[in-house]
């Protein structure tokens, strides 16, 4: 399997208001960082979209920068969500987004649905809190769209994210394409951004 | 034969620079590993070294893009942990000169068999055709090399995970269960040698563990090395397929007085205070 069909998807920034987190109790989003509380919003929209129960389905989970708390064993999204399938937390630099989608479509087979979430708080360098969710299928659904896996592509000096972009944009502009079901190509760093390779994240149509 | 070839792997670790030195003094009564403050970095710049010849001929087999390196990691709970992962993924591919998906998978004291497991799918989804895969940390670690075909005395047959509860005093049963029972079903439930456990009898958990691998599994010998080889963290699930990959060779358990192997297969189980469990198949060739 070198690609997944996207069965729901869902993208948080600020311009969408705040953030529901429907799947923390009142007590817990209270105490819940912002962090936590975007991932909450993002992946509720998501698996609500696919029609999955959330701790039924292996989670994917990723932060290009920092160690966020809402990682940890014993945070409230962990707590609340119970999932019993399989966490696992990518880490890659720049490259988390793409690595995260990799790790995801290779365990796609072994499962009906895989959650993949990204979620970054506004901190240095990237001041723009951003939360993206996925839920990955092995089998088309009607109307859905197709993940290919990333690919390592060298790409033309114009085609090339700036340094100050950020590292979950090209997701969120993937989650925004499957909203209107329109196919895009996005590209990620694997590392240094003035490398002239990227990773490729192709949304396309079935065949 | 299924699975994958386990082609190549080292350790490095206080007591022994092989696997079959650490055997050795896990087989003398009162071995103990004196803890060591050898950095992260300077037991994966070895460790890759070595490794460095392997995966070169794994590049030229497969094409430097096919192969991959997958790294249990600690995080979040290790002290900056991003720099050093950082620090890892530029090592591995200044020494490998690999340029297929790289990066960590963060399970806490199950990071090394969770990449394992990470990289056991990523073979079967033919995602890559070689995977470097391990954990590192201060003082010690190991890395071993899948590939997707070839030649070798043992591979992986199969894995699998669950997740469970977070309580550190407790061990979660039934998701211990989910992945043992799940590895063992992938592989049709052969025969096994020994389970190769996290925790010793004598440990916190460790007889919850062994009543779960009894209750699945049968009156089978279960060994585990982790308390003996202080290893707790990323490394030690990497560790833990090391050595059993190495017992299957010896066709011996592990430890003092150690049982003779009557099937050539290892089922290796790992789990976390974050509530991930992993379990790995592990076979010789007949």
């Amino acid at each position: 399997m070198s690609r997944a069909f996207v069965a729901g998807a869902s993208e948080w920034s600020a311009e969408a208001g705040p953030p529901r987190a429907e799947l923390l109790t009142r007590t817990q989003r209270a105490g819940a960082e912002f962090c936590t509380r975007i991932l909450a919003h993002v992946i509720a929209e998501a698996t609500a979209r696919a029609l999955v129960e959330p701790s039924t389905i292996p989670w994917v989970l990723g932060s290009a920068v920092d160690s966020p708390s809402w990682l940890t064993p014993d945070a409230p999204l962990r707590r609340a969500l119970q999932p019993s399938s399989g966490v696992g937390i990518v880490h890659a630099g720049p490259g988390t987004a793409a690595m995260c989608l990799v790790e995801a479509i290779a365990l796609v087979d072994d499962s009906d649905a895989v959650l993949v979430a990204l979620a970054q708080d506004a901190t240095s360098p990237y001041h723009e809190a951003l939360a993206v969710a996925f839920v990955l299928t092995a089998a088309p659904r009607e109307g859905g769209l197709v993940l290919e896996t990333p690919v390592l592509r060298r790409t033309r000096e114009s085609t090339r994210r700036t340094e100050s972009e950020h590292p979950l944009k090209a997701l969120l502009d993937v989650a925004r394409a499957v909203s209107v079901g329109q196919p895009t190509v996005q590209t990620v760093a694997p590392g240094p951004p003035d490398r002239p390779e990227r990773w490729q994240i192709e949304l396309g149509r079935p065949f | 034969m299924a699975g994958f070839p386990l082609t190549a792997w080292a350790v490095r670790h206080p007591l022994g620079d092989d696997a079959d030195r650490l055997l050795d003094a896990l087989a003398s009564p009162g071995a103990a590993a004196a803890p060591t403050s050898e950095p992260a970095a300077a037991v994966a710049e070895a460790l890759f070294e070595e490794m460095a010849p392997h995966c070169a001929r794994a590049c030229q087999r497969w094409g430097a893009s096919r192969v991959a390196v997958i790294l249990g990691s600690a995080a979040p709970t290790a002290p900056e942990p991003l720099a050093r992962l950082s620090v890892m993924l530029s090592l591995a591919r200044r020494h490998t000169g690999i340029t297929g998906p790289a990066y960590h998978v963060a399970a806490t004291g199950a990071g090394g068999a969770k990449a394992l497991a990470s990289a056991e799918r990523l073979l079967r989804a033919s995602l890559a055709d070689a995977v470097v895969v391990g954990g590192i940390d201060e003082g010690q670690g190991a890395l071993l090399l899948l590939e997707s075909h070839g030649e070798a005395f043992v591979r992986l047959r199969s894995s699998a995970e669950a997740t469970g509860s977070t309580d550190a005093q407790r061990l979660d049963d039934a998701a211990a269960r989910r992945a043992i029972d799940g590895a063992w079903t992938a592989a049709r439930r052969p025969p096994l040698g020994y389970v190769h456990t996290h925790a010793a009898a004598t440990e916190p958990l460790g007889e919850a563990e062994a009543e779960v691998v009894r209750a699945l599994c049968g009156p089978i010998p279960h060994r585990a090395t982790r308390s003996a080889l202080h290893s707790v963290g990323a490394a030690a699930g990497a560790i833990d397929a090391v050595l059993a990959a190495a017992c299957l060779a010896r066709g011996y358990a592990p430890g003092p007085t150690p049982p003779e192997l009557q099937h050539d297969r290892v089922l290796v189980h790992a789990f976390s205070s974050g509530g991930h469990h992993v379990a790995l198949l592990l076979e010789a060739r007949p």
